[in-house]
C-alpha cells in the first residue's frame, strides 16, 4: 500500500482518498464501552462513535480488514482487548457513496498500527447514515448496533 | 476528605459563582428553572461525575489516539446543562469523542435529542421526534432557549 504524501505543518496526513483501497475493500472501526449509550440495560453505539473529532480536516480511525489478513492476523482478534471489546465493519463502498474519503494513515511507533486509515468528510448527518450501514465484526457484550 | 475533580479549581470556582446568579436573573417565564437547584438535581450529579471520568480518559482510549475531554468542553457542556434543564430532566448520555470533544444525547420515547460539542459555542444539534416525519437539525451558538425546549418536549 502506497504511503500517504501529503500532510500539513504538524505531520497530520491531508484528506484524500487512496487509489489502492478499493471499493469492496471493508473497514473495522472498534468500539469502546465509552461509545455506548445504556438503553435499559441494553447497550447501543452513540452516533458519534462515527464522527471525527473537531469538524474540518479531522477524519475517523478506522483499520482496513484484508491488509490485516494479509499479515496473517485474525481481524476478529486484532485490536480487541479487555477495554476494545468490540468492533464494526464499514463498506469502503458506502462510505465512497457519501463523497467519503478513505485514505491511508499508517500510525508509527510506539504504538503503531499499520493497518490505520482515516475517513474524511463526515458530517453529523452522514455519521448517522454510516451508523445505520455499520455491521458487528465483533459484537461488544450485551450492545445492540443500531 | 477533599473533593477531586478533573476540573481546575479556577474553573470550579467559576461553575459555583455563575450557576448561582442566575437565579436572581432568570425570567419566571422561562421554560427553565435555573440556578443553584440544578446543582442538587440528579442529572448534575450523574454529568459531573461522568464529565470527571471523561476528562481523566487515557489517551488512545478508543483503540486509536483518542484524546480525553478538554477541560473547556467539559466545562461548557455543564453550563450548557444547567442552562437547558430542568430538576426533573433525565440525566443525559454523555459520549466523548475523539479530540476532546463530546456529545450529550438523551433518547427517549418521544424522540432522540443529541446536542455535539465540537468546542464551546459551537454545538450541532439533531433533533428526531417519534411523532414528526422531519428531522430538525441546527447549530447552537450563544442562545440555548430554543434547545431548552425540545429537551423539555423530548424528556418530560
Amino acid at each position: 500500500m502506497k504511503p500517504p504524501t501529503s500532510h500539513d505543518i504538524y505531520g497530520n496526513v491531508i484528506e484524500y482518498d487512496h487509489e489502492e483501497i478499493l471499493n469492496e475493500h471493508v473497514v473495522i472501526r472498534r468500539i469502546s464501552f465509552e461509545h455506548l449509550w445504556n438503553d435499559n440495560g441494553v447497550l447501543r453505539i452513540s452516533s458519534k462513535a462515527y464522527k471525527p473529532s473537531t469538524g474540518d480536516g479531522e477524519g475517523v480511525s478506522v483499520d482496513l480488514k484484508h491488509l490485516i489478513e494479509e499479515a496473517g492476523i485474525d481481524p476478529k482478534i486484532f485490536g480487541i482487548t479487555s477495554k476494545f471489546k468490540g468492533a464494526v465493519l464499514l463498506n469502503v463502498g458506502d462510505l465512497r457513496q457519501l463523497n467519503l474519503k478513505v485514505g491511508y494513515d499508517p500510525i508509527k511507533p510506539p504504538d503503531p498500527n499499520p493497518y490505520h486509515c482515516q475517513i474524511w468528510g463526515i458530517n453529523d448527518k452522514r455519521a448517522r447514515v454510516l451508523k445505520s450501514k455499520a455491521v458487528w465484526l465483533v459484537q461488544y457484550p450485551n450492545a445492540e448496533i443500531q | 476528605m477533599t473533593r477531586t475533580t478533573a476540573f481546575s479549581p479556577e474553573l470550579e470556582s467559576v461553575m459555583n459563582f455563575k450557576v448561582g446568579p442566575e437565579v436572581a436573573t432568570s425570567s419566571t417565564n422561562s421554560p427553565v428553572r435555573r440556578g443553584n437547584h440544578n446543582r442538587q438535581s440528579n442529572w448534575y450529579t450523574m454529568a459531573f461525575i461522568k464529565l470527571n471520568y471523561l476528562r481523566n480518559l487515557e489517551s488512545g482510549w478508543d483503540g486509536y489516539r483518542g484524546k480525553p475531554v478538554s477541560e473547556q468542553n467539559a466545562y461548557f457542556a455543564l453550563s450548557m446543562l444547567t442552562k437547558i434543564c430542568t430538576d426533573d430532566t433525565p440525566a443525559p448520555h454523555i459520549i466523548p469523542g475523539s479530540g476532546g470533544d463530546l456529545q450529550i444525547e438523551w433518547h427517549t420515547t418521544k424522540g432522540d435529542i443529541e446536542l455535539n460539542i465540537i468546542a464551546p459555542y459551537k454545538v450541532n444539534v439533531w433533533i428526531d421526534y417519534k411523532d414528526h416525519e422531519e428531522e430538525i437539525e441546527l447549530t447552537l451558538g450563544w442562545n440555548f432557549d430554543s434547545i431548552a425546549e425540545h429537551v423539555k418536549k423530548i424528556t418530560e
